[in-house]
């Protein structure tokens, strides 16, 4: 059975969870990493060098970087359109998952360390505004992109929308001032339709 | 097709070094940096991210640099950049995602300090400090090189093109202390063998 090492409140944990049930792929899963700990001993670090969450192992297979792993789990398991055929849709999809890593991620980062990670005594209220700015005008490119096709790579959900999915529930549910940008609330209450989106993702911020 | 974006830039040296191993034609134009353009909304409309490179095809437009590689191998190298196997497949794209997530933030300050700053503004500790993440992310590459000749497997594929760049940049650098890594010296000798390498990868820092 395929097994999952991260603790469940880890963005890019969730990313393989949230896979596994649109899936309807049973697992094993083991908190790793944050409070628990376990990602700088030398058995986690013998399957992952680079000690951040998520890793899975499938048989005698091990991956780890949370956008190849779900996408190895929707290729391996999944099908169109989860998993697009048609290589422009696929390459939009693609195309989403990377940007966050480049670009949505550490836009986020400092926006979610200073309003979940930090007391409310402790934070730079400044700080967390420009942060939050510069996030904004990140999610007005998602915003622009859901004007022209009802997810994100076209007309199906597919795995490009798990990154970015993630990112918007923390977005919409983070206390903090939200330009409206109507199409992102389009498809994010598509999202919020989905069971495998409520289990793995709708849950407390930590 | 074509490629926008300037030759100098890392993003776009992956896509250039990737067309050439499968011997596709394309034009390209310079943008980016000393060439701007990414500022015109001409070519915001193409890449609202307003980074290099983006491809276009016909009606077909794609940024990001690994997603563009990724696109173009599954069109253009199938079985030679693009893996056949699943697991070889999915193993190429983790050491693509680990350069965006983690080998590629932890060089930026090395190479801006080195390259684009003139010597008396350099932030040695911020250079120190960058060095030394990037040896210590250099000797993740190298404990798998000690297992596989090549990032994925036996064979090259696109998996070992974003490191591969790096792996350039970071033995081009004078008078820094560099640990030796002897996998990695051998894997970034195999790839100097490569022409496409030589040709759009070995051009200098700039």
């Amino acid at each position: 059975m395929l097994t999952i090492k991260g603790r469940d409140t880890s963005s890019n944990v969730q990313k393989v969870l949230w896979m596994c049930g649109e899936l309807g792929l049973p697992f094993e899963h083991e908190n790793i990493g944050g409070p628990f700990g376990g990602n700088d001993q030398p058995d986690y670090l013998a399957i992952n060098p680079n000690g951040r969450v998520p890793t899975i192992i499938d048989g005698d297979y091990i991956l780890w970087e949370s956008n190849s792993c779900t996408r190895y789990l929707a290729a391996q398991y999944g099908s169109d359109p989860l998993c697009p055929a048609d290589p422009k849709i696929r390459g939009n999809a693609e195309r989403w998952m990377d940007w966050q890593l480049t670009t949505m991620s550490p836009a986020l980062v400092p926006v979610f360390w200073g309003l979940v990670r930090t007391a409310p005594a402790d934070r730079d209220k400044d700080a967390i505004e420009a942060a939050r700015k510069k996030l904004s005008a990140m999610i007005a490119i998602v915003d622009a992109q859901l004007a022209r096709t009802t997810y994100l790579a076209g007309d199906d959900f597919t795995f490009g929308d798990i990154p970015l999915g993630i990112t918007a529930y923390r977005w919409f549910v983070m206390d903090m001032e939200r330009e409206d940008y109507p199409n992102l609330k389009r498809w994010y209450a598509l999202l919020t339709e989905r069971k495998a989106f409520q289990d793995a993702v709708m849950n407390p911020l930590a | 097709m074509k490629i926008i974006g300037r030759k100098s830039s890392s993003n776009v040296q992956k896509v250039l070094w990737a067309l050439a191993e499968m011997g596709v034609s394309y034009d390209r134009e310079d943008a980016g940096r000393e060439f701007g353009v990414v500022d015109t909304d001409a070519y915001g409309t193409l890449n609202p991210n307003r980074r290099v490179p983006t491809l276009v095809d016909g009606d077909f437009v794609l940024w990001e640099s690994n997603a563009i590689v990724r696109h173009l191998a599954r069109e253009h190298g199938q079985g030679m950049l693009y893996p056949s196997d699943a697991r070889t497949l999915a193993s190429a794209e983790k050491w693509m995602d680990w350069q965006l997530t983690t080998l590629g933030p932890g060089f930026t300050n090395i190479f801006h300090g080195l390259v684009r700053d003139p010597p008396e503004k350099r932030n040695q500790e911020a250079i120190e400090k960058s060095r030394a993440a990037t040896e210590s992310n250099l000797e993740i590459v190298d404990a798998q090189l000690a297992k596989t000749a090549w990032l994925a497997g036996d064979d090259f594929t696109m998996g070992d093109i974003p490191a591969g760049i790096y792996a350039y940049r970071w033995y081009a650098f004078e008078g820094i202390e560099r640990k030796t890594l002897p996998n990695l010296e051998r894997w970034y000798a195999a790839l100097q063998e490569r022409p496409a390498f030589r040709e759009y990868v070995m051009v200098g820092l700039g």
